[in-house]
């Protein structure tokens, strides 16, 4: 019976230990080699002194070493902590310190920028190198990958079970730095075994992954093509065009994306339009809506391609999907749940609402995941007791409290209002305003400062910021994104920013978010 | 200054105030962009946006590759050749 994420590896590698399992660029690995060598890595970390529960991080660029960490921290009984390799140090340390991390596996180029930040990490026993070994010896706290990846399987019983922690995903809400969402074994399973279930995914899928694993739609890709003993291929792409040469070589039959790269793929320039792709069997949507007018190119160019808009967030892995068929009717419908699942949609009081209301999407499934790592006040605002449930069963089930405004049409598919909340949304990544607006803030130019989200066509949501400068000195705004590039990833500087005298503000003083978003007419 | 050396300063100015990790890298204008991870997907269209617009290079779909945007002297080369042609 498989209950721990890394049993879905290892049941595939005894049904077909030849198949092809991973494939990125050159390098092609084997059921059997990707379970060996996870198995290699697992007793490498446990000799080191990673015991069960242990968080261990993963600072990599999309790669084989990535994947083989994921499950070998499973396997080694630790939890696995996927760190966008996009991140500057500052944001891994905080992911870091947050959890707790005992070991973090990284390479060499990316160790040279953690210098700073690793003494700052008082949980962290080592480090595993990925690539050049010459550096990790003869350092008692470097070990190297390679060698791990070639050890023997050490035959320690496993004691962990499904209900144990996983993974932590760090996600952002609407204040603050990034959460970490906590998913159990079970909560990873039921996720592939229902994302496999509605998609049909089966063994003769070759799924292209594009997606970071740090993002949980991109996991699930990786998930499902293990569970289902597909195959799984990575990609670091810059160009559009990389993507669909890479769709045509490895006759990819699934690829999962988010709104921006549907509208880099949509661009003439991508050349996807240039021959077709017959073993696209399905594209799926993720991570905010998909823009109607690329929407309309893809369904011209992919005419074989089944097209399915899905939703989910961390803290519940994924929840709806629109099946293709409705596309044409409801091509603005984010779908119904996904099979053993409900989505509810609640009014203030906790109650349903009715056809055309709006009310908060509210997640019930066995993906609702266990809470925010080390914030149970988070945790009791996300997850909460079913208010439907009659009395006598208690508090026996959590929902997850989704934050998203919805509202459902007569025959259950669900449509997006907006955001309880001022998180923005941009690029597929979730941004917290008050991140971005502290690193304003550190330019020590500004006396005020507010973000908020405006459409953008290729990512969903770009950031418009609203200064005001201190001391009446002028604001040199070129220079003050200057600074935020250098605080923050790409995809959280702002795109726009706008000086006024005065931010708009509530009878409470705080920033009047919705006067802001008035004045851009939202 | 050359058309060329002018080019290349424009670029280099875009590039080192536009990706603040090739600046703090002391990137030159011959290292690399891509792998680096300085330039990503949504940054190359900021890129190509700027040829456009500021230097009035015309792109052809065909130019989007690696090849012509691997670093800051990649880039100068292919738009002095774009704007000779």
């Amino acid at each position: 019976m498989d209950f721990l994420t890394h049993h879905m590896l290892q049941s595939s590698a005894r049904r077909t230990p030849e198949k092809e399992a991973l494939v990125h660029g050159d390098e092609r690995l084997s059921y059997k080699e990707v379970a060996g060598r996870v198995s290699g890595v697992a007793t490498g970390l446990r000799r080191s002194g990673v015991n069960r529960g242990d968080r261990v991080g993963i600072y990599l660029d999309a790669s084989v070493p990535q994947v083989l960490s994921i499950f070998g921290i499973s396997e080694a009984g630790g939890v696995f902590v996927p760190v966008n390799a996009a991140l500057f140090p500052e944001q891994v340390l905080h992911i870091a310190r947050d959890c707790g991390m005992t070991a973090l596996i990284t390479s060499e180029k990316k160790l040279e920028g953690l210098a700073e930040v690793l003494p700052q990490i008082p949980s962290l026993k080592f480090v595993v190198l990925v690539g050049k070994t010459s550096s990790a010896k003869g350092h008692a706290s470097l070990h190297s990958f390679e060698e791990f990846c070639g050890l023997k399987p050490s035959g320690t019983e496993e004691d962990s079970i499904s209900k144990d922690l996983a993974a932590i995903l760090y996600t952002s809400g609407s204040t603050g730095k990034p959460k970490g969402v906590m998913l159990s074994h079970a909560n990873i399973m039921a996720g592939s075994s229902i994302v496999s279930k509605y998609l049909g995914i089966t063994a003769s899928e070759r799924i292209l992954a594009v997606l970071p694993f740090s993002f949980d739609a991109g996991l699930n890709q990786l998930m499902t093509a293990f569970q289902q003993g597909g195959t799984c291929v990575l990609i670091n792409f810059v160009f559009a065009r990389e993507v669909v040469q890479t769709l045509i070589k490895e006759r990819i039959t699934g690829l999962a994306g988010v709104p921006t790269l549907w509208s880099l793929l949509a661009q003439p320039n991508s050349t996807l339009d240039r021959q077709p792709l017959p073993d696209l069997r399905y594209i799926t949507n993720t991570g905010g809506a998909m823009p109607q007018a690329v929407l309309a190119i893809l369904r011209k160019t992919l005419v074989h391609t089944k097209i399915v808009l899905m939703y989910g967030l961390t803290e519940a892995f994924r929840s709806t999907y629109l099946p293709p068929e409705e596309l044409d009717r409801r091509p603005t419908s984010m779908g119904k749940a996904i099979p053993d699942t409900e989505i509810l949609v609640l009014n203030e009081h906790g109650q349903r609402c009715k056809p055309g209301e709006i009310g908060e999407l509210v997640h019930r499934g066995p993906t609702v995941s266990l809470g925010y790592w080390g914030r149970p006040e988070d945790t009791a605002r996300a997850l909460r007791p079913n208010p439907l449930l009659p009395p006598e069963l208690g508090d026996c089930e959590k929902v997850c409290y989704s934050g998203d405004l919805v509202k459902m049409d007569e025959d259950g598919f669900l449509y997006f209002v907006g955001r309880r909340d001022t998180m923005i949304k941009s690029s597929g990544f979730r941004i917290s305003p008050t991140e971005v607006e502290e690193a304003l803030f550190s330019s020590g130019k500004l006396r005020g400062a507010a973000v908020i989200g405006i459409p953008d066509e290729v990512l969903g949501q770009a950031i418009k910021a609203f200064v005001t400068p201190k001391d009446g000195e002028p604001v040199d705004t070129e220079a003050l994104l200057a600074h935020c590039g250098q605080k923050l990833p790409r995809y959280m500087v702002p795109k726009l920013v706008e000086v006024l005298d005065e931010l708009p503000k509530t009878s409470s003083g705080k920033v009047d978010y919705p006067a802001l978003r008035r004045r851009e007419n939202l | 200054m050359t058309a060329a050396n002018e080019l290349s300063a424009k670029i280099r100015d875009f590039v080192l105030a536009k990706f603040p990790l090739a600046k703090s890298r002391k990137i030159g204008d011959s290292d690399d962009l891509l792998d680096s991870g300085i330039v990503d997907s949504l940054g190359i269209l900021d890129v190509v946006a700027m040829l456009e617009s500021e230097l009035h290079v015309t792109i052809h779909d065909d130019d989007l590759v690696p090849e012509n945007f691997r670093s800051i002297q990649h880039i100068a080369e292919f738009a002095a050749k774009r704007k000779s042609a």
